[in-house]
């Protein structure tokens, strides 16, 4: 009784499955019927929208309404100013109506996927340089290229700015804003040591010599904070660069090449293994967030770590003086180089929406990025005592009349770091696990060999990723 | 007799045995709790310190003179700005410091002026807009004098013409601290006060600034009932949830308990329901969000509740207490004609608090952690529950890791209420839907 | 419904025929809605390569199937994920059940007892994570520093990569028990005492009253537990996601971890859809086999 039972229940839930899957059949036509009217509308909607507005937007100058998710929270410093600023374009453009969103400071990435996939993506979205490959790729950013040919200001913007938005001519992206990245060091500890910066960060040898000299126990201190998280490749392609080698190539076809077992990449993760097993010279928690190892350099346990030039500000508002920060580029590696990495962000526009709003977009991410607005951030970091960005996406703006009061040796390491710079390595977004990988088990095995771990690492990279990358490139 | 004293020696080592891993396990299970609610008293500075610290430092008043004596008098506001000035700069200065409140007094030929003063839980709330970084100007003191008002970050009482007389105080304290402040005010050409003295007292009263940290911080992001309506949010959604649980679980567990005799059905049934809890909720969440878009819910507090609608352990534990409930009882009140919705209504459920206040509490504990949902669907922070906002808190740039764990602890009170007041009845009900062996 | 012979056969007729569609149809539909069409969607979406701007995309058919199973790196979070599962089989899952049968001897301050084992339950799970983190950190958390008085560590925690693993169940074993240990005691409080007494004077000793009374009265709670521990751990995302994020070099990824990342980091819906789907499997099968092995012993 009771087994016949027992075999009737397997049954009933093999039932319940092969109905889920027949009813998923059944759904699949509902499914697509439902979805495909409804990825239809949105641009049918938009099209519909512009219809109605682009004869009457030129005639009577209707409103355009554009949707931006770049609303200050409540309690931002700058809340008030941002909302004048805000107001002054709405005069100035009384045609463009901007609804400012708001959104959390976690998991934007979430937010925001969720709101394309939903097609609620708004008109302007600023995103961060390592996403725009990406984005790109799928479509989610707009070619702005005709709009950027098209627009009288645009020589004002940096060259260099344009780099990471660009893909084969096209541009995608309007900068927003830039950092550079060096090494940030604590020069009282440096001096408490009888150490000299500019000899100590020389060159490789110097550097970890050094850092050990600055790594006591007994003190809690440590000479070097290095980032083995989960975006240890981050930092880690720096090393490469400066052992002369990069951690991908592409190819003149368009296709990536992988590089991870080069005498490049080897030497660079050697490098990273001695600083925490020969020199011992790093924090026992390798493993520990970017948040943690900002916080060991400010509280004054860490005495160097690397740093975009735009943290400078927190950290000083976090408790580090002023007085006490070294910014330069990074000690050079066997090639006689260390290119600073350059990071930023950039607005990016939605395709789906209409040209018209397109434009309107176009205008408001060129207004928040021209020469007077940016001048008038500056001058209010100034007059309340904040930290400015040291870098600007202009070459029209002198960041430097702005900057009474801050150490001149900051400001001109920053300015120095940004006068050889790279790009992150090609591909960064779908390779990152793969190479974070190597470095982690460098960094939290001392036996660990090298080559081998980067070899396995490259061949699953390849065989994962790259294979289907450079086929979808042929295609 | 024989049998009792062996009965008794086992006894002994049970009871042994039972205190024994009792007391450890909740000792064990204690330890995070109570480094939580110690940090939350703590400086920030102590709670990464090397050995560890269990006890609180209490934190610092520091009692600052100022002498305007022999200098141009000024009007009754530059004499705020100059005290504003003299407690925000060198306290910024100090960030890091376990500082409780600071004092200052002004004088003037022996008589007191004014007062100023400012506790750490406004220096904490205030610091980001007040002073962002060390660069500190005389101008800018301008720009946030009416900030410091208009929040009442600090208090300023002017005395003028009337003030009580100063004995002679006892010069600078001898701490690093006061001599830090003290040699910020030698080398600072901002502050126009000459120190008299700089005194330290422990301020034991502001140990529980972090606690206020928070709450002020929070007020700032939301208003005055901003952070209440992140609280009612809460409590919406929260309760909804329990109570549409109770009602469609409690109306499927009866019906799977006594309405269906095919056992064929009733597996099918159950299995429908169960099956669900093996789906990853988050994977679920892209196409859960496509479906509350298509039903025009996206930022409404209806988006958190409705999934919570369907969680099938809740209609598993319904069924097993129903089906203790005599069939002949409810057979009795059939016969009397009593429609089948009656029946449930005005017998089963007077006969099944406890499984319903069982059930309150398994789904209030998730529904008011939930965080990653809830945040996808409403990113209008009107929409926001509790979770959210204290997660968004979290984030920001002056709060510390003492006032996390201040928020966390106050967190828990709710549910430390509930529990308190619930655990009776979730016994019973568990006692009821667990006889079936 | 096979109900002894009553009078009034119409009426129940007619109640009995319509009661339970109408009692069961708003939950189904719930179900419905909020639980089956979403995963039935996701079932479609794993059929194509998702587009997020022109969904659903390319129909690719078994592709995004064949895919992540030809891939070392969902394979290592299978067996990342079975770790995990061993690993609180093992420490966590048995330790409330015998928390609570010792409890059940407790007379004295019972009730604080009980209360004290729920104090860790209502922490903010997040919170909990963080100072068990902290807990951790070689440089200057607790753990190490107390271990050293005994002449034990110091131990790397996290920054093993043997022990990961370990490192991320051990806040489970002292904590977050507090509701299962809730729900056996009360099991256990439930049975009737005549059937303990009546063993009592049969000779059985206590500890065996224990083993052979208590424990097999409460198996049907065990049971329910079980079936929401497998699931519960199987897709076990935020306490691993605060605690390593899937680090160190993947040492602690799960499939559901996985099942995030290819979705929101890599905007890859579909195989992402393919590997939840996968994972549902896995667990219905289990619950099953389970099912099929506590019936056999009844």
């Amino acid at each position: 009784m009771k087994k016949k039972i027992r075999l009737s229940a397997a049954s009933m839930l093999l039932l319940t499955v092969a109905l889920t899957t027949a009813a998923c059949g059944g759904n699949n036509g509902n499914g697509n019927g439902n979805a495909s009217p409804s990825t239809n509308t949105a641009p049918e909607n938009n099209a519909a929208a512009s219809d109605s507005e682009s004869p009457s937007a030129s005639a009577q100058e209707d409103a355009v309404e554009i949707v931006v998710w770049d609303k200050p929270s409540a309690d931002a410093a700058d809340k008030a100013f941002k909302e004048e600023a805000f107001a002054a374009f709405e005069a100035k453009y009384p045609n463009i109506k901007v609804t400012h969103v708001e959104q959390t400071k976690e998991k934007e990435r979430e937010q925001f996927m969720t709101a394309v996939a939903g097609g609620e993506q708004p008109d302007l979205y600023k995103n961060p340089y390592p996403d725009m490959e990406s984005y790109i790729a799928q479509g989610i950013a707009a070619d702005i290229t005709d709009l950027w040919n098209g627009f009288e200001g645009k020589d004002g913007y940096l060259p260099s700015s344009l780099n990471a938005a660009t893909v084969d001519g096209k541009i995608y992206g309007v900068p927003n804003d830039m950092y550079v990245t060096g090494l940030l060091y604590n020069k009282q500890m440096f001096a408490d040591a009888g150490l000299d910066p500019a000899a100590s960060l020389k060159d490789w040898d110097s550097f970890g010599a050094a850092a050990q000299k600055m790594t006591d126990a007994s003190k809690g201190t440590y000479g070097y904070a290095i980032l083995g998280m989960d975006w240890a490749d981050w930092f880690f392609e720096y090393y490469v660069w400066q052992a002369g080698g990069d951690l991908t190539e592409k190819q003149p076809d368009g296709t990536a090449k992988l590089t991870f077992t080069s005498d490049a990449t080897i030497k660079a993760l050697q490098y990273y293994k001695d600083l925490k097993f020969k020199y011992k010279a790093t924090q026992k928690n390798v493993v520990q967030s970017l948040d943690d190892n900002q916080k060991d350099f400010y509280t004054g346990r860490a005495a160097s770590m690397i740093a975009g030039s735009d943290w400078i500000g927190g950290l000083v508002a976090k408790g580090m003086d002023l007085n006490n920060i070294g910014f330069s580029a990074l000690p050079a590696g066997p090639s006689g180089k260390a290119p600073s990495q350059v990071g930023g962000s950039y607005w990016i526009l939605n395709p789906k929406s209409s040209p018209e709003k397109q434009q309107a977009a176009f205008t408001y991410a060129t207004y928040m990025t021209s020469k007077e607005y940016l001048q008038s951030v500056l001058q209010y970091n100034k007059d309340n005592g904040m930290f400015p960005n040291l870098l600007s996406v202009r070459t029209d703006v002198a960041v430097t009349d702005y900057v009474d009061g801050l150490p001149a040796e900051v400001v001109s390491g920053v300015q120095a770091a940004a006068k050889d710079t790279h790009l992150e390595y090609f591909l960064k977004a779908r390779l990152s696990p793969y190479i974070v990988k190597p470095i982690q088990e460098a960094l939290l095995n001392e036996k660990a060999d090298l080559k081998s771990v980067l070899q396995t690492a490259q061949d699953l990279a390849q065989k994962e990723v790259v294979d289907k990358y450079n086929e979808e490139v042929k295609k | 007799m024989k049998r009792t004293r062996m009965a008794e020696k086992g006894q002994r080592s049970l009871s042994f045995t039972a205190y024994a891993v009792t007391i450890l396990f909740t000792v064990f299970s204690l330890i995070p709790v109570l480094w939580m609610v110690s940090s939350a008293f703590k400086s920030d500075k102590d709670i990464d310190a090397y050995p560890p610290k269990w006890i609180p430092q209490i934190p610092q008043s520091i009692r600052v003179t100022l002498d305007y004596s022999g200098l141009e008098p000024m009007e009754q506001a530059d004499y705020e700005k100059d005290a504003m000035e003299a407690t925000w700069f060198p306290w910024m200065k100090n960030i890091r410091e376990n500082i409780g409140e600071v004092r200052i007094t002004g004088i003037r030929d022996g008589k007191k002026i004014f007062q100023a003063y400012t506790e750490s839980s406004s220096f904490r709330a205030g610091q980001p807009s007040i002073v962002p970084s060390t660069l500190f100007t005389d101008r800018l003191m301008d720009r946030k004098l009416p900030m410091i008002r208009e929040k009442k970050l600090s208090t300023f009482t002017w005395y003028g013409d009337g003030g009580s007389d100063v004995s002679d105080g006892k010069g600078v304290a001898e701490s690093a601290l006061s001599s830090r402040f003290a040699d910020f005010y030698g080398s600072s050409e901002i502050i126009q006060g000459k120190i008299a003295t700089i005194e330290e007292k422990q301020a034991w009263t502001r140990m529980f600034d972090s606690f206020i940290a928070v709450n002020k911080i929070a007020m700032n992001a939301a208003g005055p009932l901003g952070f209440m309506k992140y609280f009612i949010n809460s409590a919406i959604v929260t309760l909804s949830s329990v109570a549409i649980q109770l009602f469609l679980g409690g109306l499927a567990g009866y019906t799977l308990a006594h309405l269906i005799a095919n056992k064929k059905w009733q597996f099918f049934w159950i299995m429908f329901f169960l099956a669900t809890i093996m789906i990853p909720d988050i994977s679920l969440l892209l196409p859960l969000y496509l479906l509350m878009k298509d039903l025009h819910l996206v930022n409404s507090l209806w988006a958190i509740i409705l999934p919570h609608s369907a969680w099938g352990i809740i209609i598993f534990l319904f069924k097993g207490f129903f089906e203790q409930i005599s069939k002949e009882l409810l057979q009795a009140a059939r016969v009397d004609g009593a429609t089948e919705f009656r029946t449930f209504l005005q017998i089963v459920v007077p006969l099944s608090v406890p499984i319903f206040a069982a059930v309150s509490v398994l789904t209030f504990i998730p529904v008011w952690n939930e965080f990653v949902w809830p945040l996808v669907v409403n990113n209008l922070p009107q929409y926001w529950t509790f979770t959210v906002a204290l997660n968004d808190l979290q984030n920001q740039s002056n709060v510390q890791q003492n006032m996390i764990m201040a928020s966390s602890f106050i967190s828990m009170i709710p549910l430390l209420v509930i529990f308190v007041f619930a655990q009776k009845y979730i016994e019973k009900g568990v006692a009821f839907s667990g006889v079936k062996g | 419904m096979s109900i002894p012979g009553v009078n009034n056969r119409m009426t129940r007729i007619t109640n009995i025929r319509w009661m339970p569609v109408l009692f069961l149809l708003p939950s189904v539909l719930c179900y419905l809605l909020f639980k089956y069409y979403p995963l039935l969607s996701m079932v479609r979406v794993s059929f194509f390569r998702y587009s997020i701007v022109n969904p659903p995309g390319e129909f690719i058919g078994l592709a995004n199937y064949t895919e992540f199973l030809t891939s070392s790196t969902f394979w290592q979070a299978v067996s990342n994920t079975f770790v995990f599962f061993a690993l609180y089989l093992g420490l966590t899952f048995w330790i409330p059940i015998v928390q609570a049968l010792l409890l059940s001897d407790i007379r004295k301050a019972n009730a604080f007892f009980r209360f004290m084992y729920q104090l860790p339950t209502i922490m903010p799970a997040v919170a909990g994570v963080l100072v068990w983190k902290w807990m951790y950190n070689p440089d200057f958390g607790l753990l190490n520093y107390w271990l050293h008085f005994f002449g034990l560590g110091p131990y790397m925690w996290l920054n093993d990569l043997n022990i990961t693993k370990l490192a991320i169940v051990l806040p489970a074993v002292f904590a977050g028990n507090g509701i299962s240990l809730l729900l056996y005691y009360s099991a256990i409080k439930s049975i009737p005492t005549e059937i303990l007494e009546a063993a009592k004077v049969d000779g059985a000793s206590p500890w065996r009253r224990m083993w052979t009374m208590l424990l097999p009265n409460i198996r049907f709670i065990i049971v329910i537990q079980f079936i929401a521990f497998m699931s519960g751990v199987l897709l076990a995302y935020d306490n691993i996601y605060v605690m390593t994020q899937g680090g160190p070099a993947g040492s602690t990824t799960v499939v559901s971890m996985l099942v995030v990342n290819t979705a929101f980091q890599q905007s890859r819906f579909g195989i992402s859809g393919a590997m939840s789907l996968f994972m549902f499997f896995v667990i219905a099968l289990l619950t099953v086999l389970q099912n099929k092995i506590s019936a056999e012993k009844d």
